[in-house]
């Protein structure tokens, strides 16, 4: 069973512990969302498994092997992917270019192979296209493939940065709050789509505020606080407890 | 006739500088001030195998790209560890140390007294001497630098490049290895500049540090954000509008101790209303983020 | 001997300090990496040229009439160069270009008014005063006294004074300043102004003593620029003991070697520095986020 745990992760920012001794598993095929008021580590969690930040102390574990040390993009190639809390999509391409750029080992990318291995490259790049149409008919951005990424509006450049995801062929996704600032329209769609990945068997973190969306996809839900994780469940459980309600409603 | 001719070398020279300038400011968003000390230090080198160890033209130059390149290893590290105005600093100072260097090692490279006498360079045992000949020569390999140039940036290698000038940490989220592209884009650009090096230093026969200082890294700076970044079509513009006026003012008969200076100002002109006005430049598509 | 070039270094670096000062200013409250400053050096000193050699204006009048021009120099500076692009794209690298561009214009503008040759402005000898084996020139004494009182009073007022506070809102908080009722434009103005001044004021000390050309401001600009970035941004005490210590070590240099390594030298300090200390040797880290 593939599998990412982490164990007894701390990580302060001068002084501020932004993560506080935090163990986790996440199963395969499973969906986790983390939720919890702002500033309560939950992006920091995620940077801390992409390796943006290394942590304090403690071990991160995929499929039994240790990430500690590996290089984000080495991380990226490991099956990592990555949705931001701010879109981050590389404003100044095309949206087709900012599909085709995720995919991964492209030959294309390395310059030697441009010279003697042309038709290779050729290949793959056709394929590349094909997949890239495919994501983004998928995310509705068909008509702009053309488009200028900045020209964008905001709900189109998050569908446009979940495309890049898809093509980047990621095993565990890491969604930083997939669908704030979504047109009520797209999320719907975020939705399914996120169910869709899971039943493909890939693992799925996802960090969101709109409960009703998070009580609908996941299957384990954890409330985080100040570094900590104290409540860890299913959406059911969860929605009743009284921890949840004091975070939330400040009952 | 021969002042055409003597115009289009520096064209095809300037263009070879210009675009790959361009894959650096353009295409990795690093705006390096040193392009002049790789053009400078290929130009050295090839003079110095060609003159010195009698190397024909091509094997003198393949050191003076590989000298280059070794070199580029030093700005291209800087470039992994600081951005935006820490960079531009990093490569000034290297600019200044090479410049500093090619001035003081009296030795290697004769200092301000300069390089006389290089030889013309011989294809296939013919010597380029005619005017007309080096212009064929230097257009040749112009095509052929540009054209692979043009090539990798519109590979799938030029994609990664851009995607790292625009944000690089979701460009490594993505599982790019920005380090290395960084490197490689510092490899390819100082490689080629150091061509041009070798093109400029056996066409005048003659080189002192002069040429490769820090006025020489600002125009080509100048010439590749004039016209335009992040595109092919725009260094080339930045070029032709920046070796043609000079020219223009001359046929304005405006004399040539004014006229230097007044290229200049104009130059500076130029770099201020298009940071206002347009900011990618004349014909470019990129803008500094 | 040694003592000798330490103390010219310690003069040289009090110019330095005064350069350093300005261009930290400019620098640290908004984030223009001014190499205007260069320029606007280089004309300070064409300015006292003018007024005192060809118009044969008394010299503390030149010197006064000089200072006010160089500050209208560094104000036209912002208002026509720098505040375009902050109001459409305020953008570090946009706007180091557009500085480099006023520096072009500027210097080659006194190229084509004033030629290329070297001026002098005193040609009398000046007075030597001898301490034990030491020798200072009477200039040089001014020099130093002169930079010490301005850069001595400069560090009180920022740091005992509403107007450092302001600059330090400037740098990193400028909602604060609209809070405060202050013109975020004015303050901008008022700090190149000051900016300016220093850099008029290095420029007069230097070029009384040993003359001028159009191409001074440039060594002059990337060593105090260096000074400003090992010393912190925003940490003037730094920016001015850094400076010393450049001044005293490009003269040793000069004692030891040819003058041409100095500013080279200058800027592998400054490499080294940057290397271990990625982040300037004060400056807190980033948020990794930002990295
Ligand atoms: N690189 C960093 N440097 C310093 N402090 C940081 C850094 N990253 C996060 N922090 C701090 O750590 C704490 C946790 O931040 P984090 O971004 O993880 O919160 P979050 O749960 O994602 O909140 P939000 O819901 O607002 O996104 C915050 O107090 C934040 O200021
Ligand atoms: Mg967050």
């Amino acid at each position: 069973m593939a599998t990412l745990e982490l164990q007894h992760i701390s990580k302060s920012f001068d002084g501020l512990k932004a993560i506080d001794d935090l163990s986790i598993r996440f199963e395969r095929g499973s969906v986790t969302s983390l939720i919890g008021p702002n500033g309560a580590g939950k992006t920091t969690l995620l940077n801390l498994v992409s390796g943006l930040i290394s942590p304090d102390s403690g071990k991160i574990l995929y499929n039994n092997q240790k990430l500690n040390g590996l290089a984000p993009w080495q991380r990226a190639d490991r099956g990592f992917g990555r949705l931001w809390q701010d879109v981050r999509i590389f404003q100044n391409l095309t949206v087709l270019d900012n599909i085709l750029l995720a995919r991964k080992n492209h030959p294309g990318e390395l310059i030697f192979k441009n010279i003697y291995q042309l038709n290779c490259i050729k290949q793959f790049e056709k394929e590349n296209i094909e997949h890239a149409n495919r994501w983004l008919e998928f995310v509705g951005l068909n008509k702009k493939q053309q488009t200028l990424a900045r020209d964008l509006s905001y709900g189109q450049q998050k569908m446009l940065a979940f495309a890049r995801l898809l093509n980047n062929d990621a095993n565990v996704l890491l969604l930083d709050e997939p669908t704030s600032g979504v047109h009520p329209r797209f999320v719907e769609k975020i939705i399914d789509l996120i169910r869709n990945i899971a039943k493909n068997g890939k693992t799925i973190i996802i960090i969101e505020h709109n409960f009703n969306v998070v009580a609908q996809i996941s299957h384990t839900i954890c409330l985080m606080i100040k570094g900590r994780i104290e409540l860890q469940d299913n959406p059911n459980k969860v929605a009743q407890s009284l921890l949840l309600k004091e975070v939330y409603l400040g009952i | 006739m021969n002042y055409i001719y003597h115009i289009f070398i520096l064209i095809n020279i300037y263009s070879i500088l210009a675009l790959s300038l361009n894959l650096l400011v353009g295409y990795t968003g690093l705006l390096s001030i040193a392009h002049a000390a790789f053009y400078g230090i290929g130009a050295y080198i090839t003079t110095l195998f060609m003159a010195n160890f009698m190397l024909g033209f091509i094997p003198a130059l393949i050191f003076g790209c590989l000298g280059a390149t070794v070199l580029s290893l030093i700005i291209a590290f800087a470039s992994l560890r600081f951005r935006g105005d820490y960079f531009v600093l990093a490569s000034l100072a290297f600019q200044i140390i090479v410049y500093t260097i090619l001035y003081n090692w009296i030795d290697f490279t004769r200092g301000p007294y300069g390089i006389p006498g290089i030889p013309k360079p011989a294809i296939f045992g013919i010597e380029i001497t005619s005017l007309p000949a080096f212009f064929l020569f230097s257009l040749i390999i112009t095509v052929i630098v540009l054209g692979l140039l043009y090539w990798l940036l519109h590979a799938p290698f030029g994609r990664v490049l851009q995607a790292i000038r625009d944000d690089e940490l979701a460009a490594v989220a993505l599982g790019k290895n920005v380090t290395s592209f960084k490197i490689k884009s510092f490899l390819v650009a100082s490689g080629v500049a150091a061509i041009a090096g070798a093109i400029y230093a056996t066409y005048v026969t003659y080189i002192d540090p002069t040429s490769f200082d820090l006025d020489e890294s600002i125009l080509l700076v100048s010439m590749v954000i004039v016209g335009g970044t992040g595109n092919v079509k725009g260094p080339l513009v930045g070029v032709l509008m920046l070796i043609l006026l000079p020219e223009a003012l001359r046929f304005l008969s405006i004399p040539d101790t004014f006229a230097a200076q007044l290229r200049l100002i104009i130059y500076g002109f130029l770099l201020i209303i298009m940071m206002q006005l347009r900011p990618q430049g004349i014909a470019g598509k990129y803008q500094f983020e | 001997m040694l003592a000798q070039f330490i103390i010219n270094g310690l003069i040289e670096g009090s110019l330095y300090a005064l350069m350093a000062f300005g261009f930290g200013l400019v620098y640290h409250s908004t984030r223009i990496f001014h190499i205007a400053h260069g320029a606007i050096y280089t004309s300070s000193a064409y300015f006292l040229y003018l007024f005192f050699i060809i118009m044969h204006i008394h010299l503390v009048l030149s010197i006064i009439l000089s200072l006010i021009c160089t500050c209208f120099i560094g104000l036209a500076i912002q208002m026509f160069v720098y505040n375009p692009v902050l109001k459409k794209q305020p953008n570090l690298l946009i706007l180091f270009i557009s500085s480099l561009g006023a520096y072009i214009i500027l210097i080659n503008l006194i190229v084509l008014l004033f030629g290329n040759e070297t001026k002098i402005l005193l040609t009398d000898i000046e007075p030597i005063i001898q301490l034990g084996d030491l020798i200072i020139i009477r200039i040089q004494l001014v020099q130093f006294t002169v930079s010490l009182i301005i850069i001595l009073t400069a560090i009180v007022v920022l740091k005992n004074n509403r107007f450092g506070y302001l600059i330090q809102a400037l740098a990193d908080d400028q909602q604060l300043l609209s809070v405060l009722g202050i013109n975020i434009k004015n303050m901008r103005l008022l700090v190149i102004a000051i900016g300016s001044v220093f850099a008029g004021c290095a420029a007069l000390l230097k070029s009384l003593d040993v003359g001028m050309d159009p191409y001074i401001g440039m060594d002059m600009l990337l060593t105090s620029a260096v000074a400003v970035i090992i010393g912190g941004v925003g940490n003037y005490v730094g920016a001015v003991f850094s400076a010393v210590a450049l001044g005293i070590l490009q003269s040793l240099i000069v004692w030891q070697t040819s003058a041409h390594w100095e500013i080279a030298i200058t800027f592998v300090v400054l490499l080294l520095i940057l290397f271990i200390r990625p982040y300037g040797l004060f400056s807190p880290k980033r948020r990794a986020e930002e990295i």
